[in-house]
């Protein structure tokens, strides 16, 4: 049996006695000190054994107890919906039976108990408060007691449920300690007659990549007005539509104020933790503060979303559009980061030089920090732009020909491209072709070139993004290799010299397993083929994907967004392929 | 025409003329002393600003009310008068929408925040509007609102904080750098870019001014902007802008535009030769901009 050291803090090996705890002369043994062997089948009398799926095969067992020094059991935060009631089970008082969101925790029968007494105790305080461990309907402890008797441990082995309020937060790594003790005596003639300590941890939330296999897409279906988005949904719904086995969740758009930014208002994420016939998992939104006085698609996740095995973290924090989720984006697996890691944007000036500070808030940032195994999230530039987001910059797609340096490849805005073929429009003697021929306002490729603003503030961006695939090389490992440059033009926004994509932007698409629903950009024509699709398609050719142009202009494009922003993805988890020792509890060194 | 030239003959001298220290030779007091277009101000009908609409805005992906769509859509000479009428009127009078008009979940500081950028917003796709024209009247408002606005009631000011005011004025700055064939744009925008009297933000402004200050006079606007770099009393935040804003003169892709690549690339040169040399102390962020201007100015 192994217990903190009181001197040196770490895992002692303690003799088991009826009287006295012994440690080895020096005080702390080293593991081939004692404890070698399988378990005992049966404890000696009046010894304090905790049992916890320490060798994440799902079941509690004896056998975890060989483990249980080197390994951590693992656990879920229950911010799921199991019954129905409309919030968040861990706000429930009492305990729903059918619950499967809590972690079974095995008091070992204490033979020879008499008139000992046994009790487990929480720490450290943050676990305290963010945890209940229920001995059937009671609790035993939680934030009122870190420390309560089990009942009936003399009599057979007692199954605990521990239940997490939360997950790893800034300040809580996850990690709980439970500490069982056989008490003897009363009051101040109380002696510990054995101990044990197990550890188990919080999963992290994992959000997964654009690589990783679809499940559903969410989109917000706006069938009337002006901005209506059934071009989108047509593409959507009809061949060549989404991939088989892809579901489509269209939310009401009548319901949430004419808000269709489904991406921006939550992340999915997953929880993990090994189960008896296989990994279970609760999808779990990251819910993004995004105030539109809950009227908006900030009422989506707890109000028609939330529910059985789909639950929600809410860091909160100050307001700012970069929060939103097409400001937080995950890279692919590379070399140095096993899960991705995690990518956000914000900042400090404008393409103009002008000071103009904005970036995700910090509660959000250390929430994903906190998560360990996607981060450290790191920050590219996106203050210079008006909604402040990663996706109108760049986005990640499979590489699935495998030509490439990595199985992915990174679809990045290009101003230049956008320019040098209006250019080449021109010298084909074709300065007259348009640019959103048949839109309300629409341009000449000539019109475009000799607009000398409009052009030096795209200089200024292709400067910046050429700033941030630097970054991105750098903070991923990437090969300049990996980025295929696709062309989208910038203009001013609004008055805050921030701007956004002047054609649809073509980097903001949505990558469903093979296909691409890309936005038309609307470029100009020659011989009947838009230059700026042909380039996108270029670009893409050795990938092996399916590249569909979807019409965003009114219902997105228009709004300062497009196909990305407008939709929403849940994936499967890294543990549900096949591949078990992709589970993180397998990779990351705790 | 004459009558247009004449007080925009008056703003340049004045702001062309020493610091200041005295309100009644401000070139606030003199632009609104020899403006003849707020009288027109409660007269205007206003159009269709359906920028200024929570309905409308809200849809948007960053929320944020903006008129300069409406605006352009207007025929030129409707545009103006709407553009000088949106920086002249108060607050008050400014066509924003009704308190219902906004989602009933939002609380009172939230809707108070949302009127606050619905004013910011008039004013600011005014001076949008106002920049890209070449109508006579524009010249005269930029040079007001750079100058402060001073002829403004003040229960505007109390409408928004010092940001807001700071905000519209750098714009007004920035704006009023595409006057570009306009004698004595580059030397106002010069003394409020080295005004320490100002704020960073409207200095930078200014700088992003002279950084569109591509016409007649760039090399003026170009010596401006070495100098205002070089300065070791210019605080980082304008010296950056100042960086930025002379990679912007010399925009390549902007020169050919304009069809005169030779004159651009000499610029370019010019422009490098003169930001080469670091100063000792330079910050990290003042350096880290000027590698990024050195290379646009290939």
């Amino acid at each position: 049996m192994r217990v903190p050291c009181p001197s040196c803090h770490s895992f002692v090996t303690v003799a088991l006695v009826l009287d006295a705890l012994v440690l080895g002369s020096s005080g702390c043994v080293d593991d081939a000190g004692g404890d070698s062997g399988p378990p005992p089948a049966e404890p000696p009398p009046s010894t304090a054994n905790l049992l916890v799926d320490a060798d994440h095969d799902g079941e509690v067992a004896a056998a975890d107890d060989a483990v249980e020094d080197e390994q951590r059991a693992t656990f879920l935060a229950n911010v799921d919906d199991d019954n129905g009631d409309g919030q968040r089970d861990r706000q429930d008082r009492t305990l729903n039976p059918l619950d499967e969101d809590m972690t079974e925790v095995v008091v070992q029968r204490v033979r020879g108990l008499k008139d000992a007494r046994v009790f487990v105790a929480v720490s450290p305080r943050q676990a305290v408060e963010r945890t209940r461990l229920w001995q059937g309907d009671r609790v035993v402890t939680g934030a009122q007691a870190e420390r309560g008797e089990v009942e009936g441990a003399g009599d057979d082995d007692v199954v605990l449920r521990l239940e997490a309020m939360t997950g790893r937060t800034a300040d809580w790594d996850g990690v709980v300690t439970l500490t069982l003790t056989v008490e003897a005596g009363e009051g101040d003639d109380t002696t510990v007659v054995s101990t044990d300590v197990v550890q188990l941890r919080a999963a992290p939330v994992l959000f997964p990549d654009n690589l990783q296999p679809p499940r559903r897409l969410f989109v917000v279906d706006i069938p009337r007005g002006e901005d209506h988005n059934r071009a989108l949904m047509a593409a959507l719904r009809t061949t060549p539509g989404l991939p088989s086995g892809v579901e489509i969740y269209a939310a009401d758009g009548d319901a949430y104020f004419f808000d269709r930014w489904i991406q921006d208002s939550w992340e999915l994420g997953t929880q993990v933790v090994p189960g008896k016939a296989g990994p279970r998992e609760m999808t779990t939104a990251l819910q993004l503060e995004r105030n539109y006085g809950g009227q908006g698609l900030d009422a989506f996740v707890p109000g028609e979303w939330l529910g059985a095995d789909r639950g929600f973290f809410y860091p909160g924090g100050a307001p700012s559009s970069h929060n939103y989720g097409g400001n937080l984006e995950v890279s692919p697996p590379t070399t140095l980061h096993p899960f991705g890691r995690l990518l956000y944007g914000g900042g400090t000036s404008t393409l103009s030089g002008a000071r103009n500070v904005d970036t995700m808030n910090e509660k959000q940032v250390a929430f994903l920090n906190a998560q360990e195994v996607q981060g450290p999230a790191v920050e590219l530039s996106s203050e210079w732009l008006s909604v402040g987001h990663i996706d109108e910059v760049f986005q990640f797609v499979p590489d699935r020909d495998g030509g490439g340096a990595h199985q992915f490849v990174v679809v990045i805005a290009s101003p230049a491209l956008a320019r040098a073929s209006l250019l080449a429009a021109q010298q084909a003697g074709r300065g007259d072709a348009v640019v959103f021929a048949g839109r309300a306002a629409s341009y000449t490729a000539d019109q475009i070139l000799a607009a000398p603003n409009f052009l030096a503030l795209n200089e200024a961006a292709q400067a910046r993004i050429d700033s941030i695939q630097t970054e991105l090389q750098t903070a991923l490992g990437l090969h300049e290799d990996v980025f295929r440059a696709v062309p989208v033009l910038y203009e001013e926004a609004d008055s805050d010299g921030l701007v956004v994509a002047f054609n649809p932007g073509i980097q903001n698409l949505v990558t469903v397993g093979d296909r691409l629903f890309v936005p038309d950009p609307e470029g100009p024509e020659l011989d009947g083929q838009d230059v700026w699709q042909q380039a996108t398609r270029a670009a893409l050719a050795d990938t092996g994907l399916d590249v569909v142009f979807v019409d965003v202009f009114a219902s997105y494009h228009e709004l300062f967004g497009e196909a990305h922003c407008g939709t929403n993805l849940e994936r499967a988890p890294w543990t549900m392929l096949d591949d078990p020792s992709t589970a993180w509890w397998n990779v990351i060194d705790e | 025409m004459n009558s247009a030239r004449r007080p925009l003959a008056v703003l340049l001298a004045l702001a062309l003329s020493p610091p200041l220290t005295a309100a009644p030779t401000s070139p606030a007091a003199l632009a609104s002393s020899s403006s003849s277009r707020s009288s027109t101000v409660g007269t205007t009908s206003w159009p269709p600003l359906s920028g200024l609409q929570p309905a409308v805005y809200l849809r948007k992906r960053n929320h944020d009310p903006d008129v300069t769509a409406d605006l352009r859509a207007l025929p030129a000479e409707r545009r103006v008068d709407v553009a000088l009428a949106l920086l002249a009127a108060p607050a008050r009078a400014l066509p924003l929408a009704d308190d219902d008009a906004y989602p009933a979940g939002l609380d009172d500081k939230d809707r108070a925040r949302l009127r606050r950028l619905e004013v910011r917003a008039a004013r600011t796709g005014a001076l949008l509007v106002l920049g890209d024209s070449d109508d006579p009247r524009a010249l005269p408002a930029l040079l007001r609102a750079v100058a402060g606005d001073a002829d403004r009631a003040d229960a505007n000011r109390a409408d928004a904080d010092r940001a807001d005011a700071d905000h519209v004025t750098a714009l007004a700055a920035e704006r009023l750098g595409q006057q570009r064939h306009v004698p004595g744009v580059t030397a106002a925008l010069q003394r409020v870019a080295v005004d320490a009297a100002r704020s960073d933000a409207v200095r930078a402004g200014a700088c992003a001014g002279l950084g569109r200050h591509r016409g007649r006079f760039a090399e003026a606007a170009l010596d401006a902007l070495v100098g205002i770099a070089a300065d070791k009393q210019t605080p980082d935040n304008v010296v950056v802008a100042a960086l930025q804003a002379t990679a912007n003169l010399g925009s390549s892709w902007a020169w050919q535009a304009d069809g005169d690549v030779a004159r651009g690339a000499a610029l370019r040169a010019q422009a490098r030769a003169a930001l080469s040399v670091a100063r000792d102390d330079e910050p990290l962020v003042v350096a880290a901009a000027r590698r990024a201007t050195l290379r646009r100015l290939r």
